[in-house]
C-alpha cells in the first residue's frame, strides 16, 4: 500500500492489531496480471517472500509497464528465490487460475476502483490518508 | 630504503666507536619507516546506482511481522488473529 501503508504497518500491524490482506486486481491484464502472478509465485516459496516481492514491485512500479518476462524472473533471483521453482510456478495453470479467480471474486464483491480498501467491513475507494484508516481502525478495535 | 638504512646504521656505528663522538638518538632511523597509508584518511563512500533488478532495501519491518496465505490464495501480513482485517484491492502498476 502506498502512502499510508508504512504508517499502518508500524502503528497497527506490527502491534498485532491489524492484519493486511493484499487482494490482487488485474483489470488491465498484461503486466498487471504478470506482476500479480509473479508475487503469488514468490509467496509459494515463502509467504514473507510474497511481501518482499510485493514491496519491490511497489517501489519499482514505474518500470512495470515495460517489464518483460525476464524482469520478473530476475527480480525473484535478486530476492534470493529459487529460479526454477519460480519459473515453474509462473507458467503453471494453478497460479494463473488463482490470479484470475481472485480478480473475478473482487468483481463479484463490487470492487472496481484501484485501489479500494475494506477496513473491518467499511469500504474506501481510491487512495486514502492515514487518518481515514485510523478512524475506522480505532472504532473497530475492541 | 634498505640501502639507506644500512648506510645510516653503519655510519652511526662507526661514529659511536670514534673517541669523543656524541651518540645521536637511535630513533631517527625508526621514524623513517612509518607507512604512509597509516595516516591516510578514508574517502567518503560514493553512492552507486542500483542494478535494475536489484532489490531496494525497504524500511518496513516485514521480516518481523508474521505472514501467510489464506485458503483463497491471497496473502496477508500481521497476526492472523488480529481483531481488525484490512483488505487492500489493488494492482502493482
Amino acid at each position: 500500500m502506498r502512502g499510508a501503508g508504512q504508517e499502518i504497518l508500524e502503528t497497527y500491524v506490527a502491534s498485532g492489531q491489524v492484519k493486511i490482506i493484499f487482494w490482487p486486481m488485474t483489470p488491465t491484464g498484461g503486466n498487471s496480471y504478470l506482476a500479480a502472478t509473479a508475487a503469488y509465485c514468490a509467496g509459494q516459496q515463502d509467504p514473507q517472500a510474497y511481501w518482499a516481492y510485493h514491496d519491490f514491485l511497489y517501489d519499482h512500479y514505474k518500470e512495470l509497464t515495460r517489464a518483460d518476462l525476464d524482469y520478473f524472473g530476475e527480480t525473484a533471483v535478486s530476492l534470493g528465490l529459487d529460479e526454477d521453482a519460480f519459473t515453474t510456478c509462473f507458467y503453471s495453470d494453478e497460479s494463473q487460475e488463482t490470479i484470475s479467480r481472485l480478480d473475478a471474486e473482487r468483481m463479484q464483491r463490487g470492487i472496481q476502483h484501484r485501489p479500494s480498501f475494506d477496513v473491518a467491513g467499511t469500504l474506501l475507494f481510491g487512495p486514502q490518508p492515514f487518518s481515514a484508516f485510523e478512524q475506522i481502525i480505532q472504532a473497530a478495535l475492541p | 630504503m634498505r640501502p639507506i638504512t644500512i648506510t645510516l646504521l653503519t655510519t652511526l656505528l662507526l661514529a659511536a666507536c670514534a673517541p669523543g663522538a656524541v651518540q645521536p638518538p637511535p630513533k631517527a632511523a625508526a621514524t623513517a619507516v612509518i607507512p604512509a597509508e597509516a595516516t591516510a584518511v578514508p574517502s567518503p563512500i560514493t553512492p552507486t546506482a542500483q542494478p535494475t533488478g536489484a532489490p531496494t532495501p525497504t524500511p518496513t519491518p516485514a521480516a518481523i511481522i508474521p505472514a501467510g496465505q489464506n485458503p483463497d490464495g491471497a496473502f496477508y501480513r500481521g497476526d492472523p488473529h488480529a481483531p481488525v482485517t484490512l483488505i487492500e484491492y489493488s494492482d502493482f502498476l
